[in-house]
């Protein structure tokens, strides 16, 4: 059986993680928030306005991708489920998944040779939706990582620029 | 890179206090997340996710220098106290000879 899914744990505990940044950097600028609004009460300019956004920019980005993670995952939990559904009937047929591509397992076989190609195709048929899929999640997900690491290069300009 | 308008009580004990917090957060922060090895099981996609950690931890740490320049700006206009990693004032005198590590 094939199909990598990847570890699905490092990848929920990753997105976890982000989100749990993103809460973090949240309640930061609450705090930079709140001592700005009282010192701006004593007549104090607000001189922490720059940063609060940045971070603020920053905790958006983390929570989105750590939410993309997590959907991901699940998608890849369930493309396996859905992969490893399809076992018995490989077995039965002495068929395997290579790749993306269900094949005849090498050797001979007992199976009705017509019997043993209708079910293949019958099982790449399922094996395609599944792939599908999954591909059109890692496109999502690569997009977005580029959008969002894009974002997150200008705010480290940002950042180090004064900007 | 400090812009900062270090008037007069801008350097108010409490925005002292949550920006030190909030420089050594975003720090740790950046350590943090390079800790993680995620397996996506597509190497495209691998490669984007790695690209994005690696970004990530250094805009965690653009934000830890930019909150440290502004702790320096505005300590720097405060005399007598400057603010240490855990948040409290120190009794040093003059220029913000800040806490914690210089990056």
């Amino acid at each position: 059986m094939s199909l990598s899914a990847g570890d699905a744990g490092s990848t929920s505990a990753l997105g976890g993680a982000l989100r749990t940044q993103a809460g973090r950097l949240a309640d930061l600028v609450v705090e930079l928030d709140t001592a700005a609004r009282r010192a701006g009460r004593a007549g104090s300019p607000d001189c922490t306005d720059r940063e609060r956004d940045l971070v603020t920019r920053a905790a958006t980005e983390l929570d989105r991708v750590g939410g993309l993670l997590q959907s991901w995952t699940t998608t890849s939990v369930e493309s396996a489920a859905r992969v490893r559904a399809l076992e018995p009937a490989l077995i039965r047929c002495d068929l395997v998944i290579d790749g993306h591509l269900v094949v005849e397992r090498s050797g001979p076989s007992r199976v009705e040779p017509a019997e043993r190609l209708a079910e293949r195709e019958r099982l790449q048929e399922l094996l395609n939706r599944v792939t599908a899929v999954r591909s059109r999640e890692q496109a999502r997900l690569r997009r977005e990582l580029e959008t969002s690491g894009t974002t997150l290069a200008g705010l480290s300009d940002r950042a180090r620029s004064g900007a | 890179m400090t812009d900062g308008s270090p008037g007069a009580g801008a350097a108010d004990p409490a925005i002292l206090r949550a920006l030190t917090t909030a420089r050594s957060a975003t720090r740790a922060m950046s350590d943090e997340l390079l800790t993680h090895l995620p397996d996506l099981g597509d190497l495209p996609t691998q490669r984007a996710l790695d690209a994005w950690v690696e970004q990530a931890a250094d805009t965690l740490r653009a934000l830890s220098e930019a909150l440290e320049e502004r702790l320096l700006d505005l300590g720097s206009t405060r005399t007598g106290q400057h603010a240490l990693d855990d948040g409290s004032l120190s009794g040093a005198t003059g220029s913000a000879s800040r806490a914690g590590d210089h990056r």
